[in-house]
């Protein structure tokens, strides 16, 4: 039978159950906002990663447009006038025997002036030219960056490239330039390759060159350049893979191809 | 009597899991959680003294009236840095200092005596930390919406203060009556008191490895 000695015993046996369930209570309800906290952290992080792909996309966009419209208008503007010019002085050249000297000096600055801006409104847009294929473009660049430098550059490239997304396209072609570009400024390489492969739904881009390593020169920092190809190589949802020391560079990228819908 | 036994062994040698965990990560411990550590080392000695003056004198009440002392000061401190941007609060909070550190005095001096048990001072002490604990939660969940909860050292020492000095306040309220009541009653609220600082600790050792590296 319940004695009334015994309430106390009671009270405070009862009084340890309530303040354990409010532990209890509280417990819980910190793991459950602990998981609302992550859903919410998550679905801020996913925003944050669209809305920087999103500025990037535009500002990328924007950039292709500004230069296809440089492009243009160093071809159809000064080009013309200079090729306009270059026949006006090709004509004086055989007909004014008094100054034929100086003639022919003017004659080829122009030309010269006609083969720089065709070189630049090419390397702004090269695909405002024809529908050309990576691997013509790079065979291009490679052959001017040699003619600069004595460096060779081998291109192995598989066909399966002509038939990916021209975006991708133009992202493979800027990234591989702006890589043999360094090659060309910082590695004193005498040797570089470049190889490009589609297989089971990936792009695989891997530039090598036997030159002095990407820290050589500026101790432990990345280029502005590298950090261009980081950032397009993340906008195009790829990895990028560095391995660099005093007996070369390589430079492995993987990025997933869009799927045909 | 060999439960309780057992039991008040197991609550002894329970101190060494925060203190263990403080250790390890001591090097990152910021300053009112080493403050903390320090509290619970120190406890090793009160509880070494206590049983040294039961032998010799068959009463350890002093240290236990130094033992709150120093309990209440490190809890305060430990919350005050949490609260430190509510001005208000932290006012509130040397107030309340200054008040119990009268009590202390007043209990152990005037009322009970430095040889009996400091019910009122220890009954004030747990009520009190047992309030910070409780406003530390309020502002945890309803002012910071975006932060991870069980990440936080501060969570495990406050959950940790609401099993320990929530039980001691009913403990020592009731501590009287239950021996009043005889051995079994005291045996139950000692063994339960016995079993809640048992879990306190492994709280309180949980907060400290919240400072441990984070491993990706």
């Amino acid at each position: 039978m319940f004695q009334p000695e015994d309430s106390v015993v009671v009270y405070y046996l009862a009084g340890t159950l309530l303040l354990l369930v409010l532990v209890f209570v509280i417990v819980l309800y910190a793991f459950l906002h602990q998981k609302k906290v992550i859903q919410l952290k998550g679905r801020l992080h996913e925003e944050e990663i669209r809305k920087r792909q999103a500025i990037f996309d535009a500002l990328q966009e924007g950039q292709e447009r500004e230069r296809t419209r440089l492009a243009e208008e160093l071809h159809d503007g000064i080009g013309a006038k200079l090729s306009g010019l270059k026949m006006t002085l090709e004509y004086l050249k055989s007909h004014a025997e008094q100054h034929r000297d100086l003639i022919a000096r003017i004659f080829s600055g122009v030309s010269e002036a006609v083969e720089e801006v065709r070189a630049i409104s090419h390397n702004l847009q090269p695909y405002s030219f024809n529908d050309r294929t990576i691997k013509l473009l790079l065979l291009n660049y490679t052959e001017e960056l040699s003619a600069m430098n004595g460096c060779r550059y081998d291109l192995f490239i598989a066909p399966s490239t002509d038939s990916i997304d021209s975006q991708v396209k133009l992202h493979c072609y800027r990234i591989v330039a702006e890589l043999l570009h360094n090659v060309h400024k910082h590695a004193k390489a005498s040797l570089a390759s470049v190889q490009i492969n589609v297989e089971d739904g990936q792009m695989e881009i891997v530039v090598e060159d036997n030159g002095v390593g990407l820290y050589s020169n500026s101790g432990s920092q990345e280029g502005i350049g590298l950090m261009n190809i980081r950032n397009r190589v993340k906008v195009c949802n790829g990895a990028m893979n560095i391995d660099s020391s005093a007996d070369g560079t390589t430079i492995i990228i993987e990025i997933p191809l869009p799927s045909v819908s | 009597m060999l439960l309780r036994a057992i039991f008040v062994w197991l609550s002894q040698a329970s101190i060494l899991l925060p203190i263990i965990s403080g250790l390890i990560n001591y090097r990152r411990l910021t300053t009112p959680f080493r403050a903390l550590l320090y509290f619970f080392l120190a406890s090793i000695g009160f509880e070494v003294q206590s049983i040294v003056l039961i032998d010799l004198y068959h009463n350890n009440m002093p240290g236990l009236h130094l033992f709150t002392f120093v309990e209440f000061l490190t809890f305060s401190f430990v919350f005050s840095v949490f609260f430190r941007r509510k001005k208000r609060l932290s006012q509130l909070m040397i107030v309340n200092a200054i008040l119990f550190v009268l009590l202390a005095v007043a209990d152990a001096f005037f009322v009970h005596g430095i040889w009996q048990v400091n019910t009122i001072a220890r009954s004030y002490s747990s009520i009190s930390i047992l309030g910070y604990a409780l406003i530390y939660f309020y502002f945890m969940f309803r002012l910071d919406e975006r932060n991870y909860t069980i990440e936080h050292p501060m969570f495990w020492v406050s959950v940790g203060t609401l099993v320990y000095f929530g039980s001691n306040t009913l403990y020592f309220i009731f501590r009287e009556d239950l021996i009043a009541r005889g051995s079994t009653a005291l045996l139950i609220g000692g063994s339960i008191h016995a079993l809640l600082n048992i879990i306190a600790n492994f709280l309180y050792a949980q907060s400290f490895r919240c400072f441990s590296p984070k491993t990706a």
